[in-house]
């Protein structure tokens, strides 16, 4: 800690922690502020809607079996993949009735969590 | 044997454990900017004050050829001594014996001097350098863990519990910190997780450094893990010696009272805050134009920096202040803020430190991020911590003071002691021009120029409620003070509030919304 010229005690860490030195605008209840953003909220997932189509990895894994091919029609609640994660197989079901459009993923593939592994139609 | 080679023999045995793990080991320890855990203790406590304890005992592993090492107090250091006359219990692991490992007697000996430390009621200062525990010591290391977490808890909110983090500190290690009071870690020197880089990169594939992972930056600015950062040991040992004179040696005392000062006069309160309620400044020059000698000692700078914690002086009395930050995010209430302020909160009320909140904020955080990252049950524990406090709790509207962040920073509601307000102060439900947008709505939409009716009515709203005489109009503010009174109305606020007494129902603990 060290005395700045105004006798004020602060860190002497002259880095931005993340902060941005330049002022930004944020909207709160509708008025509009100017301010500093930190990393954590610039680095803020932005939503979007999940898409029923689109199958991720919920958990990083080796891709062990492949129980589909592209084309395929399943039902809801066929087994359509087996990821093994943290020493355990997780058998993944088709989340509706539909047809596999397309394949991402390889057997012993290892994939990291929210890799989009199947789209369906 | 004459008493002098008796005298003669123990000096030499003592000699040989100061070696620790030998020179080796010490100059590995040196070569990364690391002191040894003895040196450690010398720079931290007051000179000469430093009394060891447990130097001569050993391990007890029997097991894959453990038997025949011989581990220099089984890799820590314990004993009591001062800072600037304050008494404090001390341990500092010895990453030159056995890498820092927790065994049996390792863990025996913390738990000792925990023991002693809550059994004399002096705070306890604990430095982290281990590699983790002593596999081949198996459960009992475990049980060692285990023994220590338990004492931090006892303790907690009974003596002030102090961790730093002078090198790895992993696995289950880190539940101990994080079970304290406050966590000091030095950027390059300290590492806090839970399951490390190896096992990461073997597990996920994913690759990350320790300083990524867990370094000194990550625990200061993104978990909220640590207090403190410094940029090296000694300046890390600087910032424990000056925390330890804001604070009590436990909870049935007060912290230390000093000589009361004046704040600089160069800071001139009226100047820093713009009237415009959008335009940013920092808060710590408010709290640093109040205090005594304008010392202001800042907690956890910065992780979650839209909310300001920390300690300052009044009349030479420790207090704690928590103010919303303008310059960062707006000042806005988000989960992190939320916890940062409720955890500091609950530390004042444990030992006795009054707390003065300065409000200027404009509401939550907007956004589904913070929706789903549980910002109800994050922002509940700031409505708990104020309420459930019972230390002596002001309030100073600086300017706004909308909707829940309103009630939620210490409002009379949640039964602040004084609530002062700024002429500035803008005491409403929400912003003026959300306020104007929903009330005339329809007439607004109505309107053949809609933008110049929005801009009449929230001028109107602005005109009649964006004020803090509504509030003091129902005795929800107390008293409406200039800038420049506002020390001589704190000062007097804590003068009067020293017997303070309220009773609280029959209760083993509440629930709060950890």
């Amino acid at each position: 800690m060290s005395k700045s010229k105004d006798n004020v005690i602060r860190g002497n860490h002259n880095d931005d922690f993340g902060l941005t030195t330049e002022m930004h605008e944020i909207v709160v209840q509708g008025s509009t502020y100017k301010t500093k953003l930190n990393r954590v909220y610039q680095n803020r997932k932005k939503w979007s809607n999940p898409d029923d189509n689109e199958l991720f990895s919920f958990i990083p894994g080796t891709v062990v079996e492949l129980l589909v091919k592209e084309g395929d029609s399943v039902n809801e609640g066929d087994p359509i993949l087996l990821l093994e994660a943290m020493k355990m197989e997780n058998t993944i079901l088709a989340p509706k009735s539909c047809k596999v459009k397309k394949i991402n993923v390889n057997i012993g593939e290892r994939i990291p969590k929210g890799t989009l592994m199947m789209k369906f139609e | 044997m004459p008493l002098k080679k008796k005298i003669l023999e123990l000096k030499k045995k003592k000699e040989e454990v100061f070696q620790g793990g030998g020179e080796k080991a010490i100059a590995k320890q040196k070569a990364i900017g690391k002191l040894t855990a003895r040196e450690r203790i010398i720079a931290l406590l007051d000179e000469d004050s430093f009394h060891e304890y447990d130097l001569f005992v050993e391990h007890e592993a029997r097991d894959f050829g453990m038997e025949s090492k011989v581990l220099h107090g089984d890799g820590v250091i314990i004993g009591t001594g001062t800072i600037y006359g304050a008494p404090v219990a001390i341990f500092a692991q010895d990453f030159t014996v056995a890498g820092g490992s927790l065994g049996l007697m390792h863990a025996r000996k913390i738990t000792k001097i925990m023991d002693h430390a809550m059994k004399m009621r002096i705070p306890l200062i604990g430095i982290n350098d281990s590699g983790g525990a002593r596999i081949q010591e198996g459960v009992n290391s475990l049980a060692g863990y285990g023994e220590i977490f338990y004492r931090n808890t006892m303790a907690s909110g009974v003596i002030p519990q102090i961790s730093v983090i002078l090198g790895p500190c992993a696995g289950g290690a880190v539940y101990s910190p994080a079970l304290t009071d406050f966590v000091f870690v030095v950027d390059n020197i300290s590492n806090m997780f839970i399951t490390g880089p190896d096992v990461i990169k073997t597990v996920l594939g994913e690759e990350i450094s320790k300083e990524d992972l867990g370094g000194a930056r990550v625990h200061s600015e993104v978990t909220g893990n640590a207090h403190f950062y410094a940029k090296s040991e000694e300046e890390c040992f600087e910032q424990i010696k000056k925390l330890i004179t804001y604070i009590p040696w436990n909870n049935s005392r007060k912290a230390r009272r000093f000589e009361p000062k004046l704040p600089s006069k160069t800071i001139k309160i009226e100047d820093i805050v713009p009237d415009d309620p959008s335009k940013p400044y920092d808060v710590r020059d408010v709290i640093c134009a109040l205090v005594d000698d304008s010392e202001f000692f800042e907690v956890q700078e910065h992780w979650a920096a839209n909310i300001v914690i920390g300690f300052g002086r009044l009349n030479g009395e420790t207090i704690g202040f928590i103010a919303n930050q303008p310059l960062v995010l707006a000042g806005v209430l988000d989960c992190d803020s939320s916890d940062k302020a409720a955890r500091f909160i609950r530390y004042c009320d444990a030992f006795n430190i009054p707390i003065v909140t300065l409000e200027d904020l404009p509401g939550y955080l907007p956004g589904v991020d913070q929706e789903h990252a549980g910002v109800i049950r994050h922002g509940a524990k700031l409505l708990y911590a104020y309420s459930e406090a019972t230390v002596p709790k002001i309030t100073v509207i600086m300017r706004k003071a909308y909707g829940g962040g309103y009630i939620a920073m210490n409002s009379r509601h949640l039964r602040a002691d004084f609530v002062f307000a700024w002429p500035t102060a803008e005491i409403a439900v929400m912003g003026p021009e959300g306020a104007a947008n929903i009330i005339f709505r329809k007439e607004i939409m109505a309107a053949e120029d809609p933008d110049k009716l929005r801009q009449e009515k929230v001028q109107e709203y602005k005109d009649k409620f964006a004020n803090p005489y509504v509030a003091a109009a129902k005795g929800y503010v107390d008293s409406v003070i200039e800038p420049s009174e506002t020390r001589k109305f704190l000062l007097h606020a804590i003068e009067v509030s020293v017997n303070k007494e309220v009773d609280r129902p029959q209760r083993k603990h509440g629930v709060p919304p950890f």
